[in-house]
């Protein structure tokens, strides 16, 4: 296990050395946060926000919610050009796997992002929105150690979807497929307890897209259990874990270098 | 001696997807079939130092990269210390080092010093046992510099030092190179053929170099391995090629007369200007001897060079097809 220590602790040494990267990455979030923020501001305001929900807690929801997808490196763009250029090859007799390699890798950026979103992100929501929300700092801490969980959750579907290269040739449109999944079960824009009530909710809330994004956030408006989620996270994190295990066995015979 | 690497009967077809329309592709797709090493046997002893040379597209990089665990054969047998490098690739990983002079195992933003500590964990080595190797392979590639600079910042010889040193960290006792000495200059090429060469005399490591630069071949290597389309053209020991394969002589003479005509069958004038005749003596019609008495004949001599052609022209005859006279 050491030797994956050494790995993530090397590429969060490469990653922090990117600051221009990491300030517009920031930049972004905080863009789109307030964009976000600012839009539920009008809904409150024409009378048609959702009952028993403060503004204020809904501000906190949509902060943390787009927070998730700022947490996690681009392990699959990764992934995806070392499949394409055949650079996954010389990784391989090396004396430790190249998915773990690069999952290391990958929790080594995501402490990165989680040092920043967790302190300035966490800080410009405070202020912003003008104290903690109405259940108290506790569920921030919740919420945030869920989306630590949702973070590497979200790192191994990546990596599934950079090793979907093997066959499509480009990983980019399975990347995006994924996320528009994301973008429909996992509570961005709205709560899932507030889906309409044609969808089946109770099957939504237990798939792993909830359990990463909308589920750790719906605690700031005092919906859902944390050992709940976190247990459903878990659950699927061993469901993914054991999938990619097969699923990079399967690759591994792919693997095709030519020239020199 | 015992035997470091064992390769029987090897082979690899690469499937290559034919685009022939989108629907068509997709319901029915057609693959053509490039076969890139063909049957192919061979053994190294442990401590040999051997070149694999081919010309472009023979299969030299594809043998290196079933032999280095990194492709899948299709059909034959490979042993590596008595592993098999698809099979066992974990336990063989700690046994060899690779270089390959296209692709670099070392963090481009981070000094070469954080790539060598990394790989010391991977390698699981123990800390005192890394760092007495690292100071010996600092001093032996004179990197003390080196390797406190950002990778980004080395030139290509520099970096090819580094990347040299962390194939070398583990202590391997097979070292597969892949055109190390790809893209340097003649001197950056010096080094790392002296380098390499006295390494693996130190240390006892068997090296498999595969170049297109004859001169890798000369400095390193005790046996060259030639292969042209995935077979197996000729092994044997780099000083017999000269003698093996070519009978021809270049012999150059610096005369007193402006020119001479030598007018001797088997003699083929390469260049000529006043006082200055190159000439290649095709030893099978024409001795050296008599070619020499006959232009003392003809004109007062000043100078006389004879040497063998260049190893290039031998390679390029075995790759024409020349056949050994051995």
């Amino acid at each position: 296990m050491i030797k994956y220590f050494h790995f993530a602790r090397m590429a969060f040494q490469d990653y922090a050395n990117h600051h221009v990267r990491l300030a517009t990455r920031f930049c972004v979030y905080i863009l789109l946060a307030w964009v976000m923020i600012e839009m539920w501001k009008v809904i409150y305001a024409s009378g048609h926000g959702p009952a028993g929900i403060p503004l204020h807690d809904m501000g906190w929801y949509n902060g943390i919610v787009q927070m998730m997808f700022f947490l996690s490196p681009r392990l699959f763009i990764v992934i995806d050009e070392d499949v394409r250029s055949g650079n996954i090859g010389y990784f391989l007799n090396r004396p430790m796997p190249y998915l773990w390699m690069r999952l290391s890798e990958g929790v080594g950026s995501l402490c990165v992002h989680l040092i920043l979103f967790f302190t300035l992100g966490v800080g410009f929501l405070y202020f912003y929105l003008g104290g903690w929300p109405s259940d108290g700092v506790e569920t921030v801490v919740m919420a945030l150690a869920l989306l630590i969980g949702g973070s590497i959750l979200h790192l191994l579907f990546q990596v599934c979807c950079g090793l979907s290269t093997f066959w499509t040739n480009d990983a980019v449109f399975i990347y995006n497929a994924y996320m528009k999944i994301i973008l429909l079960l996992g509570g961005i824009y709205l709560p899932i307890s507030l889906y309409p009530s044609f969808m089946p909710i109770a099957f939504i809330e237990l798939l792993p897209f909830s359990a990463m994004v909308g589920a750790p956030s719906s605690l700031l408006i005092g919906v859902g259990n944390f050992w709940e989620i976190l247990m459903l996270q878990i659950f699927w994190m061993g469901v993914v874990f054991v999938f990619l295990n097969y699923f990079y066995s399967v690759c591994l015979r792919k693997v095709e270098v030519h020239g020199g | 001696m015992p035997i470091a690497i064992e390769v029987k009967n090897l082979r690899k077809t690469f499937k290559i997807h034919q685009k022939i329309g989108f629907l068509k592709s997709l319901l029915s797709p057609v693959y053509s079939e490039i076969e890139a090493v063909n049957d192919l046997s061979f053994t190294l002893q442990k401590g040999e130092r051997v070149a694999f040379v081919g010309p472009n597209g023979a299969g030299k990089s594809t043998t290196i990269k079933m032999l280095s665990g990194i492709l899948f054969p299709t059909a034959g047998q490979v042993l590596i210390n008595g592993l098999t490098p698809w099979v066992d690739r974990n336990k063989m990983a700690y046994q060899i080092g690779t270089v390959f002079g296209q692709r670099s195992q070392l963090w481009y933003h981070l000094p070469a010093r954080d790539t060598f500590e990394l790989l010391s964990y991977a390698y699981e080595m123990d800390r005192g046992v890394f760092k007495k190797r690292l100071g010996d392979l600092v001093d032996a590639f004179d990197a003390g510099l080196l390797i406190k600079k950002s990778v980004r910042q080395l030139s290509l010889g520099e970096r090819m030092r580094c990347e040299i040193i962390a194939s070398l960290l583990h202590k391997p006792s097979i070292l597969f190179l892949d055109e190390p000495t790809v893209g340097l200059d003649i001197v950056s090429k010096g080094v790392i053929r002296d380098l390499v060469k006295q390494t693996s005399e130190q240390d006892g490591t068997t090296v498999l170099l595969t170049s297109h630069d004859t001169g890798d071949m000369e400095r390193v290597c005790d046996r060259v391995i030639v292969i042209d389309h995935g077979q197996l053209v000729t092994d044997q020991q780099v000083k017999d090629l000269r003698t093996g394969y070519i009978k021809e002589k270049i012999m150059t003479l610096a005369m007193k007369n402006e020119q001479i005509d030598m007018g001797l069958s088997g003699v083929r004038v390469i260049e000529q200007f006043p006082h200055h005749l190159k000439i290649a003596i095709n030893t099978s019609v024409v001795s050296v001897e008599a070619v020499l008495q006959s232009a003392m004949s003809k004109t007062s001599l000043e100078d006389i060079t004879v040497e063998d052609p260049p190893t290039e022209d031998i390679i390029k005859a075995i790759y024409g097809g020349a056949k050994s006279f051995t």
